[in-house]
Formats: structure tokens, C-alpha cells, sequence
């Protein structure tokens, strides 16, 4: 009984673990080269270039903060809010290119993102999504902000 | 609500400093072009006849590149420049790309056709690949 009652814990801080140094290590690599990474949002031909800039060095930090978040667990429902709000925003973009039928990165790890093409990075954002929404319901409930 | 001043200064102080003191921070504004670089406007009206050169990996070439375009990279300069010399006419002009408005192996493929090879009328593509694609 006291088995069974652990593992859902313990998926839970794995998860956790698991998406914060998902978003930790995306804000890392992004953040290490700003100017490549604007290269890869003006490849989305959603944004031009003032806010273009405005996103290459706010996302990063807004990642790491979310990273850190869900590490040390602040803030938990805080982040899973935004993690939510992120992956979705991310998710439209993405399906908004491969639409439109522009062959580009997703530039979400950076250069050295080991996924090419939308099908593959939307897949990903898919099953963090779901981490997300399998986290929300194991822990944020009884998480007090 | 601790939480939500986290969520919101933290990123908030932390993009001001990357903005401010990065080393590769971004642009604010698209860089005007430069010496020899020309827009794909510009291109598109001249009358002289156009040979591409795409100064961007093999790899990246083989991938897509524009029509008629030599393959032409630090790589492969020596088997390659002769393909380039056989449509090279008098009055012809060369346009180099390579990725986009940061990369610089245009720029030093276009001065290596102008220096060590001796070609005139080598141009650099204003935003390279990436402002063909935006024009198709």
C-alpha cells in the first residue's frame, strides 16, 4: 500500500526535475548567443525586428525563471501557468510555419537542437504539455501559490 | 504574489542586463547594408545575367539552395571554382549567399573571388538565404 502510494510522488518529482532542467537548459543555450537566436524568431516571420529583440532577451530569462521555479519548486503553480502558457504559444508558432510551409528550425535549444522540422518540435512540446497538465493535477492542488 | 513579482522582475532584470552587456546581444533594428551587399530587389532588376554562389555548407546546399546556384565554400573552393570559371562571362555579375544577415562566409567568399581569383562585380545577397526564402 505504502508502495503504491510513493510512486505518484515520485513521478511527480521526476517530471518536475525533468521539465525544469528542460526549460534551465533551453534558457541556457538561447541566452548564450541572443543574436543567432533572434535570427531563428525572424525565420518565424511572425515578428520583425524592435520586438524581435525584445523577445531574444526576455524569453531566455522568462525560461530560466520558470526553470528555476520548477527545480526548487517556487512559485509551483505560478510556473506551471506559464510552462502552460509557453509550450502553447510555441505550439501555435510552430504549426503557423509548417502551414505557411517555411523549412526552419525550431530554435528552441539553440543551434545544437537535435530536433529538425515542426512535426518532431511540435511532438515534443505535445508531451511536455502533458507533463505539464499530469504535474497540475498531482501537485499544484495542494501547492499554496 | 511573491511568486508573481519573481515571475515578473526576475526575467525582466535579467533580459535588461543580457540586453545591455551581452557580447552577441541582439539587434535592435535591421543593420543597413553594407559595401558590396545588394538586396534581392535590387538583383531582381538588373539586366545583366546573375550567377549564384551559395557559400553555405554542403550539407545545408544539398538541403535546398536557389536555382542554378554553385556550391562554392571553404571546403570545396579548389574543385569547385573551375565550375564557376566555365559560366563566368565578361559583364556577368556574381552574388554570394550564405545563411543570413550574421553569417560572414558571403563576405569572405566574395573577397576571395575579388582578391585571389580577380573577378569584378562580386555582390554579397543582403539577408542571404533567408531573404530568398522570405521573397518565394
Amino acid at each position: 500500500m505504502g508502495i503504491v502510494e510513493k510512486r505518484p510522488i515520485t513521478m511527480e518529482l521526476l517530471f518536475r526535475l525533468l521539465l525544469g532542467a528542460v526549460f534551465c537548459g533551453a534558457a541556457i543555450l538561447k541566452g548564450m548567443n541572443p543574436q543567432a537566436f533572434q535570427q531563428e524568431i525572424l525565420a518565424y516571420q511572425l515578428i520583425g525586428y524592435p520586438l524581435s529583440f525584445v523577445v531574444a532577451h526576455w524569453l531566455p530569462a522568462m525560461e530560466f525563471a520558470i526553470g528555476l521555479g520548477l527545480l526548487f519548486r517556487y512559485g509551483y503553480r505560478t510556473a506551471l501557468f506559464l510552462t502552460l502558457g509557453l509550450l502553447t504559444m510555441f505550439s501555435i508558432a510552430l504549426t503557423w510555419t509548417w502551414i505557411q510551409g517555411l523549412d526552419i528550425n525550431c530554435g528552441c535549444f539553440g543551434k545544437i537542437d537535435p530536433v529538425h522540422g515542426q512535426p518532431m518540435a511540435l511532438l515534443r512540446d505535445l508531451i511536455l504539455i502533458a507533463i505539464v497538465l499530469f504535474l497540475y493535477r498531482r501537485g499544484a492542488a495542494a501547492s499554496p501559490n | 504574489m511573491k511568486s508573481c513579482l519573481f515571475y515578473g522582475l526576475f526575467p525582466l532584470l535579467l533580459g535588461i542586463l543580457s540586453a545591455s552587456f551581452h557580447p552577441n546581444r541582439a539587434l535592435w533594428r535591421q543593420p543597413e547594408p553594407v559595401d558590396n551587399e545588394v538586396s534581392l530587389n535590387e538583383i531582381q532588376g538588373w539586366k545583366e545575367s546573375v550567377i549564384w554562389v551559395d557559400a553555405r555548407s554542403g550539407q545545408e546546399y544539398r538541403k535546398d539552395h536557389i536555382p542554378s546556384a554553385i556550391e562554392l565554400n571553404v571546403d570545396n573552393f579548389e574543385s569547385n571554382l573551375p565550375h564557376l570559371l566555365e559560366l563566368w562571362q565578361p559583364g556577368c555579375r556574381v552574388v554570394v549567399y550564405c545563411d543570413t544577415l550574421q553569417c560572414d562566409s558571403s563576405h569572405e567568399m566574395a573577397e576571395r573571388l575579388t582578391g585571389e581569383v580577380g573577378l569584378s562585380d562580386v555582390y554579397v545577397l543582403y539577408g542571404g538565404w533567408a531573404s530568398w526564402r522570405k521573397g518565394q
